[in-house]
């Protein structure tokens, strides 16, 4: 503003009827106010997206190269098996239980694998049933599962870097990786027992316990050593007795890598593990495959994940989930007009273009795609259901945190619009989401890495048995879901026998062994497969009680 | 010059009629009712920004926690208790109005003649020990909230439903806008309150009761910050420690330029601007490829007025 208009400003504001005491602001006073405004709100959305702008360096953090990790410290990891047991041997843990494991359907390609009955296995340390029982082979993968071997049971070996998602029919097969990122091996190296001692095996779980859906804050902390005290009673793990840190990632890629980078450097962790939540199990496995550690999380995205040494998925991927999610939906919804809704994140757009294809191969018609932010505004939910609506979606494929899941959900009940919400992931289908978005989410599905509590206690009898033993209580699907994971690393633990050093850990892990444990999926890994699980459960809303139940377990299609 | 005044409404109405009219010729009719009805929420927040403003001169940070804490003791007092709605509600309102009040008296009125721009940091410190103690006290966990007028289906506006509670949300803004402004510009206490922000020293030997009036002021701004929480919460259907910060203060803070920063009926008008541009940016398909086009739509707009019009729409200095 000039001094001239400054005057006219000043002179209009002595004319206000009413108004003389306003004569002392003037033009330039004003503007340093706008000015004083503009500064201050900048700085409060630099302090706000502080974080978010801290995303893009998570591979800073997490050197790729093998000279970057050796200059950052790094140990050898991935170097020559010491496994235990003889390749093909199938370790399980599944708790004493005398139910048959399910069959994971049609084998991945390669794999052979069909999983043990339970009790079984060579598992000293599990349970009466379980232990002493080797059973030699009996199970046997032939740990080739290579890209070269795909195709056997319709594209189960599919390259990622096709990048076209899995083929449909794919049955949940392990997914085989191009050979492994030039990572911090050193074959022949000291063997790295970093958190392992005699009597104590150290291990560290990252989590969303904030940010991405409305988790009572200690239910994580109450879940997450019951299947160890439980093993603990068995005997432990060769003699030892696992410690489990755990920290909150709050839903932040960035905040994911420095409990990580904390998890490692000052816990001393053996093994890192993440629970949920894309981008943060990426970021952290990148890092964790820097420093030559091994990550286990259950599965999601493979982009950004495959190639990388020390990563293994404890469940199907996304895009490994989407034949059977497919399927249900042309052969038991019987519906045809899909779109396809997902966090906005490029994580993820390989898992769009898998869904996608598979849709399109099905003949289900997509009538929408979309994105919608991480912290989606009320306007964009409301923008977004509405345009879902309008679309004439019946079935809703849906990959967001519960938060946004739900807010979409009951703005689409808002404008009169139900479609059925389903999709993959592991976080949308516990009872928290139905409890909080129910009715409006209504009957939707999603598959997950474990079954609910409806069928627990047929499944493995010992979960709830234990969490009231050692918790005093009923034990919830957040602590069953603490439980599987356990049971999955309990079983490797295992399989690494009693010299366990992280290169023996994932020596025994590329084996090719089947790790059943009953709740998870059973899961098998090779040198190139490390997305290697093969089946999934389905659940499903039932607004009636609030919680999911269980529709399909260890299904891989329909 | 009260011509300059009434040709910027003339031009502002006459802007946002084209726009309007552009909106719906080119099919984003949804996306106007969307951006109306989410935009009363940042209009109520930026009510009670403006009124602080208008009066003190300070940029109030904390305005989003004052309402945030209402939400909270709504929440424990309602949905947890059992209280019925409407006590609740005048209970969250006096939590919100006791903050506000400890604000003025604690932080605001020792450094009152300290430089803006530390008070603005002071009220920010503020909206932090109150995000602390929600995360504290209240667990880090998302809660969820149900709206007070449960019924969806009443108005239809170019096929967007709008929910009963969203009509309350319209209603309580015009409703406190105008009365706000006439407040202002009709009773000696507004007046009087007017005239501490230009010249307590004045002000205070003409017999007001400078302390007084402050005290009254911040009270009033914890109660619009009550409401606009206790609001627009059941409509989001959710919060967590730091909802009103986080969700709405920087559209709030837009839209309070947007309308003047000093002008009450232009929080309201700001308000609805900022809602119809974010509603616009989510669903053009000429910003699909932008992410987070909502936001980024807040700061283009806000940019763009504090380039060309640093006094807003309505705003007059003061």
């Amino acid at each position: 503003m000039t001094r001239r208009s400054s005057k006219v400003a000043c002179s209009h504001l002595s004319n206000v009827p009413g108004r003389t005491l306003d004569t002392h602001r003037s033009g330039p006073s004003l503007r340093r106010s706008a000015r004083t405004a503009a500064i201050a709100i900048a700085l409060l959305v630099a302090a706000a997206c502080g974080q978010k702008a801290n995303v893009g360096n998570d591979t800073s953090a997490a050197p790729a190269s093998a000279d970057q990790a050796s200059a950052t410290g790094g140990a050898p990891a991935a170097g020559q098996p010491e496994a235990s047991g003889a390749t093909g041997e199938t370790v399980a843990t599944s708790g004493g239980s005398s139910t048959a494991a399910p069959s994971s359907g049609s084998t991945g390609a390669g794999s052979g694998s069909a999983p043990a009955a339970a009790g079984s296995s060579s598992t000293p340390v599990s349970g009466p049933a379980a232990a002493g029982t080797r059973s030699g082979g009996g199970s046997t993968a032939s740990g080739g599962s290579s890209a070269g071997a795909a195709g056997s049971s319709g594209g189960s070996g599919r390259t990622p870097t096709s990048a076209t998602g899995p083929s449909a029919g794919g049955s949940g097969g392990g997914t085989a990786a191009p050979a492994p990122l030039p990572g911090p091996d050193a074959p022949g190296g000291p063997a790295d027992r970093t958190g392992v001692t005699d009597t104590k095996i150290r291990i560290g779980i990252h989590a969303p316990i904030t940010g991405a859906a409305p988790f009572p804050q200690n239910a994580f902390d109450k879940g997450k050593d019951v299947y160890w005290k439980f093993l603990a009673e068995k005997g432990g793990i060769f003699g030892r007795n696992v410690e489990v840190v755990f920290r909150d990632d709050q839903f932040n890629p960035s905040r994911a890598v420095q409990v990580c980078r904390e998890m490692v450097e000052q816990e001393k962790v053996f093994v890192l593990m993440g629970a949920a939540g894309s981008e943060q199990i990426t970021a952290c496995a990148r890092y964790a495959n820097s420093m030559g550690v091994p990550y286990l999380s259950a599965g999601v995205n493979e982009d950004g994940l495959t190639g990388l040494n020390t990563y293994f998925a404890t469940s199907q991927t996304y895009a490994q989930q989407h034949p059977a999610l497919v399927s249900y939906i042309a052969n038991k919804l019987k519906k045809t007009k899909l779109a396809i809704v997902l966090n906005n994140t490029p994580a993820l757009n390989e898992t769009q273009q898998s869904v996608t294809k598979l849709a399109q191969q099905a003949g289900l018609n997509i009538v929408r795609q979309s994105r919608v932010g991480k912290n989606a505004s009320d306007s964009e939910l409301l923008s977004e259901a509405n345009a879902l609506r309008t679309s004439g979606a019946e079935v809703v494929y849906l990959l967001t945190s519960p938060v946004n899941f739900i807010k979409l959900a009951t703005n689409g009940q808002a404008q009169a619009y139900s479609p059925v919400y389903m999709g993959p992931g592991i976080t949308n289908g516990l009872n928290i989401v139905a409890e909080a978005g129910c009715p409006a989410i209504g009957p939707a599905k999603f598959f997950s890495p474990f079954p609910q509590l409806d069928v627990i206690d047929n499944l493995d009898p010992d979960y709830q048995k234990s969490y009231q033993k050692f918790n005093g209580g009923k034990g919830d699907d957040i602590g069953l879901a603490e439980w599987g994971l356990s049971k999955v690393i309990g079983s490797m633990l295992q399989a690494a026998g009693k010299d366990l050093s992280r290169q023996g850990f994932l020596g025994a892990l590329e084996s090719g062994k089947d790790f059943t444990t009953n709740v998870y999926p059973v899961v098998s890994y090779s040198g190139s497969i490390r997305f290697g699980a093969k089946s999934a459960h389905l659940l499903e809303a039932d607004c009636n009680t609030r919680s999911y139940k269980t529709i399909a377990q260890f299904t891989n299609g329909f | 010059m009260p011509f300059l005044a009434s040709r910027s409404a003339f031009v502002g109405t006459v802007i946002a009629v084209v726009v309007a009219a552009l909106m719906v010729a080119s099919g984003q009719k949804q996306a106007l009712v969307i951006g109306v009805i989410t935009g009363a929420g940042y209009g109520l927040v930026a009510l009670g920004l403006v009124l602080i403003y208008k009066s003190s001169g300070v940029f109030n940070f904390a305005q989003g926690e004052f309402g945030t804490i209402a939400v909270y003791t709504l929440y424990g007092v309602h949905d947890l208790a059992g209280v019925p709605l409407l006590p609740a509600m005048l209970v969250g309102l006096a939590a919100s109005a006791a903050m506000a009040l400890a604000t003025e008296q604690l932080v605001v009125r020792p450094l009152f003649s300290a430089p803006r721009v530390t008070l603005l940091v002071a009220t920010a410190g503020v909206s932090l020990v109150a995000i602390s103690l929600e995360l504290w006290l209240g667990e880090a966990r998302i809660r969820f909230i149900q709206p007070a007028l449960g019924r969806l289906n009443r108005v239809s506006l170019f096929g967007v439903q709008v929910s009963d509670q969203r009509l309350l949300v319209l209603a309580a803004l015009l409703m406190l806008a105008v009365l706000l402004g006439l407040f202002f510009s009709r009773t000696n206490l507004g007046l009087a309150i007017l005239g501490v922000s230009q010249e307590p020293v004045a002000t205070e030997l003409m017999g007001i009761s400078v302390r007084r009036l402050s005290s009254f002021t911040w009270a009033l701004t914890g109660v619009l910050a009550g409401l606009a929480g206790m609001l627009t919460a059941p409509v989001v259907g959710s919060f967590a420690p730091g909802f009103l910060t986080t969700t709405a203060l920087i559209p709030a803070f837009t839209a309070a330029v947007l309308g003047g920063m000093t002008s009450l009926p232009g929080a309201f008008v700001g308000g609805v601007v900022v809602g119809v541009a974010q509603s616009l940016a989510v669903s053009a398909p000429a910003f699909k490829d932008i992410p987070g086009p909502g936001a980024v739509m807040v700061f283009v707009l806000l940019v763009i007025v504090l380039a060309v019009r640093p006094q807003g729409l309505l705003g007059k200095a003061s």
